[in-house]
């Protein structure tokens, strides 16, 4: 017979012995005991009282939302189980000292070597860069198929298109991530790379001189968002204005305003980063640009900047205003000539600089359902520039529309 | 509700906390049995009922069983104890189980019989399983009969274990529901253990079940296998996490409960291992179920029934799917096969090859326990045996990001920091303020991760 042992009994023993110990040693621990069991109560007491206390908050301006507030009871609510659910989350929305506890997550993550929090990875010199693994390759091949079919029927019309790809901050910050990122997403480029080739579209990339800088340590994209800098932005128009076959502004045409320095973005936000310092958002002024119209179909202001987001957590929607369908950007004098540009947000710092030349007809293909091409032909414009950065260009975001209509050219 | 949350602690516990030791001794069951009943109906108020009936049967079946058995009527004890036991499984095969079974007969006759639309009250499968083990406790005498409703009452719902176990037979609580130890001692020693099992819960098995998460979808090699095994951490601290909690809470309240999980990933055999996992379930099916079928008391043949029996019902207690089922017949097939003749070449074994034998079987196991659609488990089965890519730059990536997490998810399996940290314990005053102020530490950092999760920035990442 083969004698068995009983773990289950020796569980029992271990615990029954522990307790034993404990009761043994009863007068020597009796101040960690105290202590452990006041500082548990005293901690649960104290956030549950300061819950009550405190006053509600409406927003989280560290998240840009609305919080939660308290629910109202019902009995019907209460026995639907809705009551409770809502009230876990008013609580979880209104915890005391919430942005703390969200910190100290942040830093538990960063001591246990995870590299990286909520998606975020921390890089060297303040960088926080939003991880990018984009594993659907499916949609990109779908959305280049459509950008080539737009430029093709455009070009044919004798309208002269610009496609150019910008990177996300992980593609370019190599220099200063861990190790383990470096390079994560070469194949994702490789992929676009070959999606342009094997359907013959040309296409500027934005990426690899924007690394370059990056990696001289210049400061082309921000340190707590995923968008480029200004400067950066600026780097990528000189790129671009040389391929649309304008020259481009030099440096000196402009006049750089430190509109912000105290720009916490997007990757800030999710890292829960407390000790990360803020970015400096600035304006590259140039003369007259304040007598610009910026139309974004609700509303129109005077210029290209929208101050009043300088005052809130969001201060990168102040370049135009942020995202809308459709953006207008004219001279009240006229008379120039106007560029359509198919952006995503990448494109907001860098409007000011071709709005120095041209009249800007912006189009964000995922809040507009129009025909682009019927855009094009209505309003008779000849000049192109489809600017979207990497993910954008790797995930459902209405490009496909692109090729929606795309007939109207054949009427040109 | 779960303990994991923070309407659990700041406001639950706060309040029930001040009212179970505000109020004298006589009352504390009382106090206990009403706490619990808010504790149940928290997520799913109108189960509450079902919960004050299923106390109000079995206690009834308790007192007659008990009153017949006095009295020499055997017979009567007998069919009010068989009145219990079907009531609780009538209770339990509805809500658990109707579904799944008018599914295989409508899949098998062929026929489209309606299946009904009823949630799984909270817990069902822990608190039928405990009530049962009162009348059939009391029925052979291994336990008193309660004749306080409330006492009773207070046993089946008491909170710390109502809804995720351990399973507390009767028979050892029945002393402490008269009368139990409130000191010191036995407070420290509960905070300490909730701490441990939340700190368990909310940074070990969530943080694993995260990186599981990751993986599943990884389409690779090593991803699934990576996968795989984060799961197998995921699901063991995520359960003794729980059962932790829930000693400690009984702790606190002066309950001593059994021990749930003893190191289930040393075990050196599968036999060893189901004596370190779930061990209240375990003890529950031999007692009520093999036990009484007659053990290994009556043949071989018999005793290979009774194990196929208790390992049918294992598996198919832990969910109304096919897979749950296969889960327990697959430990069957090899607890038999060991007591044919592995267990013994296996205690002969380096303990090192007998380990890797056990934790490869269990790593199997929980592939089958993951997935109840088959569909998905053959897929994935086919991507771990190379129908897939190696791996991939992501799946690279969170490996490495993930390696740190992973070796402490191995050395928290085993009892070495226990061991490290009680022999700390005696040496030196000041290793003991460091264990507390560890203790505190981790209460913080779990209560922001608890916070964080709530942490949604509204993220304009895609415009």
């Amino acid at each position: 017979m083969i004698k068995e042992k009983h773990s289950h009994i020796d569980a029992d023993v271990e615990q029954k012995t522990l307790l034993d110990e404990a009761r043994r040693n009863k007068t020597r621990d009796r101040a960690q005991n105290v202590a452990v069991v006041a500082l548990f109560f005293a901690f649960i007491y104290i956030f549950a009282i300061l819950f009550w206390v405190l006053p509600d908050r409406d927003v989280s301006r560290e998240e840009n939302r609305a919080l939660a507030s308290a629910p109202q009871f019902s009995f019907e609510s209460l026995a639907s189980g809705k009551y409770t659910s809502e009230f876990a989350t008013y609580m979880a929305d209104q915890f005391p000292a919430r942005n703390f506890f969200v910190g100290m997550k942040a830093l538990s993550e960063r001591i246990l070597l995870k590299g990286e929090n909520n998606g975020v990875i921390f890089g060297d010199g303040g960088y926080l860069v939003k991880r990018f693994d984009v594993t659907d390759y499916d949609t990109l091949k779908r959305n280049v198929g459509a950008i080539s079919a737009f430029s093709k029927a455009a070009e044919d019309a004798g309208v002269d298109v610009t496609v150019a790809a910008a990177g996300r901050e992980a593609d370019v910050a190599d220099s200063v991530l861990p190790a383990v990122y470096r390079g994560a997403t070469d194949g994702y480029w490789t992929a676009l790379a070959d999606d342009f080739a094997s359907l013959g579209v040309e296409w500027v990339d934005l990426k690899t001189p924007l690394k370059e800088l990056f990696s001289r340590g210049e400061y082309v994209y921000y340190k707590t968002d995923h968008h480029w800098t200004t400067y950066g932005a600026y780097r990528a128009y000189e790129i671009l204005a040389k391929q649309i076959g304008t020259s481009a502004r030099s440096q000196d045409f402009f006049t750089v305003e430190r509109a912000s320095d105290e720009f916490f973005g997007t990757t800030w936000s999710a890292a829960g980063a407390k000790w990360i310092d803020p970015d400096v958002i600035e304006y590259y002024r140039f003369d007259g640009d304040d007598d610009l119209v910026t139309d974004r179909g609700d509303e129109t202001f005077d210029g290209l900047y929208k101050r009043s987001f300088l005052g809130e957590k969001d201060k990168y929607s102040s370049f135009l205003g942020g995202n809308a369908a459709r953006i207008d950007v004219t001279s009240k004098s006229g008379g120039r000539e106007k560029l359509l540009v198919i952006k995503d947000s990448f494109f907001h710092s860098m409007a000011p600089f071709f709005a120095a030349d041209y009249d800007l007809v912006i189009v964000d293909m995922r809040y507009t359902t129009d025909s682009v091409a019927k855009i094009v032909t209505d309003e008779g414009i000849d000049r192109v520039l489809i600017l979207l950065n990497a993910e954008t260009l790797g995930e459902e975001c209405g490009l496909g529309r692109l090729a929606m209509g795309v007939d109207a050219f054949l009427g040109n | 509700m779960v303990f994991s949350s923070l309407e659990f602690l700041f406001l639950y516990l706060a309040a029930s906390m001040i009212i179970y030791f505000a109020v004298p001794l006589k009352w504390r069951n009382a106090v206990l049995l009403a706490v619990s009943l808010v504790f149940y109906g928290w997520g799913e108020p109108v189960y509450v009922f079902l919960m004050i009936g299923t106390i109000l049967i079995d206690y009834l079946c308790g007192y007659l069983t008990d009153k017949y058995k006095k009295a020499g009527r055997i017979k009567a004890a007998r069919a009010a104890l068989i009145a219990a036991i079907v009531s609780n499984l009538l209770l339990l095969g509805f809500f658990k189980y109707w579904n799944f079974l008018i599914d295989n007969v409508n899949a098998l006759l062929g026929v489209s019989i309606k299946t009904v639309t009823v949630d799984l009250p909270i817990g069902i499968s822990f608190y039928t399983f405990q009530a049962l083990s009162y009348v059939i406790d009391v029925y052979r005498e291994d336990a008193k009969v309660q004749k306080n409703p409330v006492s009773f009452g207070a046993y089946v719902t008491l909170f710390p274990q109502l809804i995720a176990g351990p399973i507390v037979r009767y028979q050892d609580v029945d002393d402490q529901l008269r009368e139990r130890e409130h000191s010191l001692v036995m407070m420290s020693s509960g905070v300490r253990t909730f701490i441990c099992g939340f700190a368990k819960k909310v940074l070990l098995a969530n943080s694993a079940g995260a990186v599981w998460e990751t993986f599943r979808a990884s389409d690779t090699v090593m991803g699934s296998w990576l996968g795989i095994i984060f799961f197998s951490f995921q699901i063991y601290f995520d359960f003794s996490g729980y059962s932790d909690m829930a000693i400690g809470l009984g702790k606190m309240l002066g309950f001593t409960f059994r021990e749930n999980f003893y190191y289930p990933y040393t075990s050196t055999s599968i036999t060893d291992f189901w004596r370190r996992w779930h061990i209240s379930l375990g003890t529950w099916f031999r007692e009520y179920v093999y036990i009484p079928l007659g053990g290994n008391r009556r043949g071989r043949a018999r005793t290979y029934f009774n194990i196929f029996v208790v390992w049918f019902l294992t598996g198919l207690w832990h969910g109304a799917s096919w897979n749950f089922i296969l889960w327990g017949l697959y430990y069957c097939l090899i607890l038999v096969i060991e007591k044919l003749f592995l267990l013994k070449a296996l205690n002969k074994a380096p303990k090192a090859v007998a380990r890797i034998y056990s934790l490869v079987l269990i790593l199997f196991g929980w592939w089958l326990f993951v997935f109840d659609d088959m569909g998905a488990g053959l897929a994935f089965l086919a991507k771990m045996f190379g129908a897939a890519p190696f791996t991939s730059a992501a799946v690279n990536l969170d490996a490495l990001s993930n390696l740190l997490l992973l070796a402490v998810l191995a050395i928290a399996s085993t009892p070495l920091p226990k061991k490290i940290y009680y022999k700390l314990y005696e040496k030196s005053a000041a290793a003991r303020w460091v264990g507390t102020a560890l203790a505190v530490a981790a209460l913080f950092v779990c209560t922001a991760y608890l916070v964080n999760s709530s942490y949604n920035p509204f993220l304009y990442f895609r415009f």
